[in-house]
């Protein structure tokens, strides 16, 4: 009696162990992509292979389906490995799926608990299945390398994880830029941003641009302190907003102030409010204005010039 | 055993916020939860105070006060038995039919309903230092992730909503505390609702308040956030523990309840066996 009820406790507390993952039979996911295709949705996993010689050569394998759910379904069926998502560290989206809308991607990819939501979103320009085509190295490693330690691209990057993504995408009162990625001279880089109105994609920022963003971005870091210390960068009177920028260089100031000027007319006239212009004059005022098709709103620039 | 030394009242508070608690206070009062989870704590605090000062505990020998008891008990065992099932089976052994997950749950049960209060509370003394370093874990795992404009800005949810979502976090979180009748001191209650208020406000600096980012165990989608040196991963596995700990003491306390509340063993043993069996469907 006594043994049958040990075998009967082993039965039961052995159980852990029924579905071990040994890492040789598993595919590790470095890298996913996700495209938009007439038929549906089309899903690459960019994977590790422990087991194989070439190791530094990346496994690539992609499938197609009338849903995500069940694309994903079909690629991990197709592959004779297991696939571990949680390791998963880029994930690239595709021109087509971003100008289609990326609402219900972003959503299934946060509500898979198999995948952790701290990889970086990336934006593939051109064609996607050119850019995994014979690769050599990992694109995936790549691109996580250049946005982790490379300073340089810091101008032309954002590091942004898929949380942050996910929140702009879905907030009103700002729209979201996502990292752009293209295949030069055989290798995977960071080329710029992309800016998105709503969940569609909008336009491509060029190399000033990005840079004008990013510096507007960390001026308006400084928002809330400027409020507080009665100099409001930003204030907003009968329905027009007035950006004062301080800028401490004298000689540029007046080239910059154009550069200014035409990037933000260039983002009304796309309706993308990357800079999150409609949330801070609601953190300000308390006044929804709303989506930008409905209301016009002008826009002002007033350079300060400061003493350097 | 005194009420000061009851360490299973450090456990209570967070029973319903492994699931649905979080979510339903930030649906409602979106980026002013945490107003509202700071007013909640009071009003639980209250509802513990007019319960304990009140002669509810005069009932108990009525047959009504008897039927409510069973009630509430056997509602505390299926919701902590559901919820435990339920967890283990999306995040866990997520190929493992239910009743198979419940069969070593139930025969643990069986042995727990022949304890008493006071070896549970042993229990749950030593798991004390346990939960200590999962939440400090947590905290230190998150700190890095916090974008404080997600709370910004303040008070943008009307004060009937802030009042209504204060109501459903006091109910929350002083509901577990009934299963303890008056033996439990305001001061672990405290800080087992302090606990939960800062994984709240957690929940809100690094997920945001969109219902999406809601609607799916927020709890387990936060500390999925949490990776340490870049190559330490799935650790929400063992962290979610801090918040999984608390609902087995929840099951562990409503089992010896129940068993409490029937006189005879069989009649236990048959009503046990048909909540066990609900709560694979619920």
């Amino acid at each position: 009696m006594k043994k049958g009820i040990i075998i009967l406790f082993c039965c039961f507390f052995f159980t852990g162990c029924y579905d071990y993952k040994e890492l040789n039979n598993n595919y590790v996911v470095l890298g996913i992509g996700i495209n938009k295709i007439e038929e549906g949705y089309q899903v690459l996993y960019e994977m590790v292979d422990s087991k194989e010689k070439e190791s530094d050569k990346p496994v690539i394998s992609s499938e197609t389906g009338d849903t995500l759910e069940s694309a994903f379904q079909r690629l991990n069926q197709s592959l004779r490995k297991e696939p571990t998502l949680s390791h998963v560290r880029v994930v690239f989206f595709g021109e087509e799926l971003a100008t289609w809308k990326m609402k219900e991607t972003i959503v299934y990819l946060f509500q898979n608990h198999r995948i952790h939501n701290t990889f970086y979103p990336t934006l593939i320009q051109g064609s996607f299945d050119e850019f995994f085509e014979q690769n050599s190295t990992y694109c995936s490693t790549s691109i996580q390398e250049q946005l982790d330690f490379n300073e340089q691209s810091s101008s032309l990057a954002t590091k942004q994880t898929f949380t942050s993504f996910f929140n702009t995408i879905l907030d009103t009162g700002i729209d979201a830029v996502i990292n752009v990625a293209q295949k030069k001279q055989g290798t995977c880089s960071l080329t710029g941003l992309a800016a998105f109105s709503s969940d569609q994609l909008s336009f491509y920022f060029s190399e000033q641009e990005s840079n004008l963003y990013q510096s507007f971005q960390s001026l308006s870091n400084s928002f809330l302190e400027s409020v507080l210390n009665q100099k409001p960068v930003l204030s907003y009177h009968d329905s027009t907003i007035d950006i004062t920028l301080d800028l401490k260089d004298d000689k540029d100031s007046d080239d910059l102030s154009k550069d200014y000027q035409h990037f933000l007319e260039k983002l009304q006239k796309k309706n993308c409010d990357v800079l999150g212009i409609r949330k801070k004059i609601y953190d300000l005022t308390r006044i929804d204005m709303g989506p930008f098709q409905e209301k016009s709103v002008h826009v002002s620039l007033d350079l300060e010039r400061g003493s350097s | 055993m005194k009420d000061k030394n009851c360490y299973l009242a450090l456990y209570l508070g967070s029973t319903f916020f492994l699931s649905t608690g979080y979510s339903t206070v930030l649906r409602i009062s979106s980026k002013d939860s945490w107003v509202s989870m700071i007013l909640g704590i009071l009003i639980g605090f209250l509802i513990l105070f007019l319960v304990k000062k009140s002669k509810v505990g005069t009932f108990e020998h009525s047959w009504i006060g008897r039927f409510f008891q069973i009630c509430f008990h056997s509602f505390m065992f299926l919701y902590s038995l559901s919820l435990i099932l339920h967890f283990i089976g999306t995040f866990f052994l997520i190929q493992t039919p239910r009743a198979f997950l419940l069969l070593p749950l139930a025969l643990l049960l069986i042995r727990i309903s022949k304890l008493h209060y006071g070896t549970l509370n042993s229990l749950a003394k030593v798991c004390i230092p346990i939960l200590l370093v999962l939440y400090l874990l947590i905290f230190i795992g998150l700190i890095s992730h916090v974008h404080v404009d997600y709370i910004l800005p303040v008070f943008t949810s009307s004060f009937a909503d802030i009042f209504l979502s204060s109501i459903v976090f006091g109910i929350y979180l002083s509901i577990p505390y009934l299963l303890l009748e008056k033996h439990y001191s305001f001061k672990s209650y405290f800080i087992s609702s302090t606990l939960v208020f800062i994984v709240g406000m957690f929940i809100i600096l690094v997920l945001g308040t969109n219902e999406y980012a809601l609607a799916y165990h927020p709890l387990y989608s936060l500390l999925q956030e949490i990776k340490v040196f870049n190559f330490m991963e799935n650790l929400e596995n063992i962290l979610s523990f801090a918040f999984l700990i608390p609902v087995f003491f929840t099951l562990f306390i409503s089992c010896v309840s129940l068993k409490k509340d029937f006189r005879n063993a069989h009649g236990f043993f048959v009503f046990f066996a048909f909540l066990s069996i609900v709560s694979i469907f619920l």
